[in-house]
């Protein structure tokens, strides 16, 4: 399933609008604003349809599910969109991850769970605004994908150490830069290990990078240490280091459309995420390039010599890499 | 003292909203506590102990409230179980700091919440000997036993 879909559902008393355009979409926020009562609304109409007095219009068809039967469910219900609400322990598991892998739906995740298994994208994470007439605004905020709603005049963030959640080329990269700045680049060895090792530097003035196609389970906590330390810590979360070389005008992309509407081409039975398509996406463009081969492992030469890190440099307005 | 324990744990009730179904009782929902909570997290009010008028919802029965009002209700009333907490909004914080003063309990945390700029008592059941008292401490402990489990 992919592509960019807009649902009304309403009854006399709660309107809610919102779009989904990625096969996985969280709601959290504050008790009491009308997260329960959403997925309540879609259950009636799912058991009623139209007698249950609720509406719904999307050109998908929505489902709530919940209880033991979940993954007969979902597997039944190909082309849904499915809703799951914040009692059903299932969605924390390892099953309901790999249920996810591969299938054609999109999921709106009613939760404020950790949820390691899932790539959550940070942009897709959404808390309720509105009293009867809801829509879904976005938590996390950014100027160039610097995060969480930082302060302009603040940009570009200076930092004294890089923490990347990359072990390979993107890590690779941003230690290249840092040794000509003098700085420390650390990789945290995966997207669990970022918060660990920002806590651990929080005397310093540290910039953390990760695929923000996948870092919606961490943002939380990171944010949080954001707000503990002001002015200490920047969030940079491109989609992926590959979205950063594909933007930055590194390659050359045949077919623009396919990097500025991900949502076209990006089928959640061939990504569990963006951060993959990207990276699909960059390896096809230089596949037949021998000096801009691309592999996620080892940064190739191309990509260090000082034209080109430059240009990626120069992408990356939000951090100053001089 | 509130205690708090990160992931899963046996015996511990995740699905509030079917445990307050089935065991609360009318007098919870006219009790001070209550018509707070109500107040403050769902903006609604108490009329009786089967009719609350919620702004946007009419009136309802208590089975409609929030589910975070349902956990802070189940905690006061059961401090002998684990809820899970996760269930609650960070609105639901303070409430929570509040009955942890009143009364020894514990609640089950899938997420960090958060509670605020204060200082607190909280004792983290991961690590028996561990009381934090900011959201420094609260957060460094749960981001580690969520991720880590220790």
């Amino acid at each position: 399933m992919h592509g960019e879909y807009k649902v009304r559902v309403k009854n006399n008393r709660n309107s809610y609008i919102f779009s989904l355009r990625r096969n996985i979409t969280l709601l959290k926020g504050e008790s009491g604003r009308g997260k329960t009562t959403l997925f309540d609304m879609i259950h009636e109409h799912n058991r009623f349809g139209r007698e249950s007095g609720v509406s719904i219009s999307c050109d998908r068809e929505l489902v709530a599910i919940s209880g033991d039967k979940w993954e007969e469910d979902i597997r039944s219900n190909p082309g849904k969109i499915i809703v799951i609400d914040e009692d059903s322990h299932f969605i924390r598991s390892r099953d309901f991850a790999r249920v996810v892998r591969g299938s054609d739906n999109y999921y709106l995740l009613i939760t404020r769970n950790y949820l390691s298994e899932l790539p959550i994208s940070v942009d897709e994470i959404y808390e309720l605004a509105g009293t009867k007439n809801k829509r879904f605004n976005r938590v996390y905020s950014d100027v160039w994908k610097m995060y969480d709603k930082p302060n302009k005049s603040s940009l570009p963030f200076k930092p004294q150490i890089i923490i990347t959640e990359d072990s390979g080329s993107g890590y690779q990269f941003f230690d290249l830069i840092a040794r000509r700045l003098g700085i420390r680049c650390i990789s945290s060895g995966g997207k669990s290990g970022v918060y660990r090792e920002l806590a651990s530097h929080h005397e310093e003035k540290v910039v953390v990078i990760a695929d923000g196609a996948a870092f919606g389970s961490e943002i939380g906590d990171v944010v949080m240490q954001q707000d503990l330390h002001p002015n200490r810590v920047g969030i940079y979360l491109p989609e992926s280091f590959e979205w950063v070389i594909l933007n930055s005008g590194a390659v050359m992309l045949k077919d623009s459309d396919k990097l500025t509407s991900p949502e076209d081409y990006a089928d959640s039975v061939d990504y569990m995420s963006w951060e993959q398509y990207f990276t699909e996406l960059l390896i096809d463009t230089v596949k037949d390039s021998k000096y801009q081969k691309y592999t996620k492992d080892k940064l190739s030469d191309y990509y260090s010599q000082d034209r080109v890190e430059s240009m990626i440099r120069e992408f990356i307005k939000g951090i100053d890499f001089t | 003292m509130l205690r708090v324990w990160f992931g899963d744990k046996d015996n511990a009730i995740y699905n509030t909203s079917v445990f307050f179904k089935n065991r609360y009782k009318d007098e919870w929902i006219v009790d001070d506590f209550a018509r707070k909570v109500i107040s403050d997290v769902d903006h609604s009010k108490v009329v009786d102990s089967n009719s609350i008028e919620s702004p946007v919802l009419g009136n309802i029965s208590p089975l409609q409230l929030s589910g975070g009002v349902k956990a802070l209700i189940l905690m006061k009333h059961f401090p002998g179980k684990v809820f899970n907490a996760s269930n609650c909004g960070d609105n639901c914080a303070k409430w929570i700091l509040e009955l942890g003063d009143e009364q020894d309990f514990s609640i089950n945390l899938f997420h960090v919440m958060d509670f605020g700029e204060g200082e607190f008592d909280i004792r983290i059941l991961n690590d028996r000997r561990l009381i934090v008292h900011n959201m420094q401490e609260f957060l460094t402990a749960g981001a580690s036993y969520l991720r880590e489990g220790k």
